[in-house]
């Protein structure tokens, strides 16, 4: 129930609907149902709030992509002066660049952070199929099939690493109660 | 031309579960009451989105109850329909009673 009432938070879902689910969970429904009416609460949330503030939304995706270009470029200019064992710098670096964008994000898209870092997360979801597609193209055509199973489940576990961690960077910021419904 | 008035089936049953429940209308006895009368499960969350929807058409008001410990210190918010929604529920009312008349037994 804790985790259900911190994501609603987030979502900035109204008080009184927390209520009713917080009863409800209390009369003796599972937690299938509450996942899944915690889930219909927050796209219900969401939805409008991407529909009338579309705009904030692109924003927000592009605000997203250009701290990842910042990223990017401050990686191969550290990569470049500082040799170092690469491993265990992926290991700090990874984590924390994703986090600081869905912060950035968040925090910049106050009034409707929800749903914004869920745009900015939806474009990179999309990114990744995209490159996933294309790898998978690659490696097909090159005769590479061996190659695919040593390569793309590292991917994939990179790009759920990068979304976790957007996500979770979003989501640190708890929205003040003026914001919730 | 389509009416103005004419509500969707789900504002439909949720205007009738709040006529149905009367001044104790909020969150969770309107989902019971549509599960229950309606033979239909609906997520709180959609409830909400329906009501938000009527009250901005004036079909519904709402107001803050108490909070209960069992909410978690969270307020109950009570709706009830206004003048307009119930001007409107008998319209449909008329509505399908009209379309249904001369319909052949169903089998």
């Amino acid at each position: 129930m804790k985790a259900a009432k911190w994501l609603l938070e987030r979502f900035c879902v109204r008080e009184s609907l927390v209520g009713d689910l917080v009863e409800e969970y209390g009369c003796g429904r599972s937690a299938w149902w509450l996942w899944r009416e915690t889930a219909v609460a927050i796209a219900r949330a969401v939805a409008p709030d991407l529909r009338h503030h579309w705009v904030l939304a692109l924003r927000a995706v592009a605000t997203g992509w250009l701290l990842n270009l910042v990223w990017v470029q401050l990686l191969a200019w550290v990569m470049l002066r500082y040799p170092m064992d690469l491993r265990a710098f992926f290991v700090v670096f990874n984590p924390l660049w994703p986090a600081l964008t869905g912060w950035v994000i968040a925090r910049t898209h106050k009034a409707h952070q929800g749903a914004m870092v869920i745009a900015y997360a939806v474009s990179f979801v999309i990114y990744m199929v995209y490159k996933f597609w294309g790898l998978f193209m690659f490696y097909r055509e090159t005769g590479a099939g061996a190659y695919l199973l040593f390569v793309l489940p590292r991917i994939f576990v990179f790009f759920l690493v990068v979304l976790a961690c957007t996500l979770a960077g979003g989501f640190l910021h708890r929205p003040s109660r003026a914001q919730s419904r | 031309m389509p009416d103005k008035h004419s509500l969707g089936d789900l504002d439909l049953l949720v205007l009738l579960a709040l006529i149905r429940l009367g001044p104790e209308a909020y969150g969770v006895p309107i989902a019971r009451e549509i599960e229950d009368k309606g033979k239909r499960a609906v997520a709180l969350g959609t409830v909400y989105a329906v009501l938000d929807r009527l009250e901005e058409r004036g079909l519904v008001k709402s107001e803050l109850g108490e909070a209960t410990q069992e909410r978690g210190g969270r307020a109950k918010r009570y709706f009830h329909v206004t003048a307009k929604g119930l001007r409107d529920v008998r319209s449909t009312r008329e509505a399908l009673i009209a379309m249904w008349r001369g319909v052949p037994e169903l089998a």
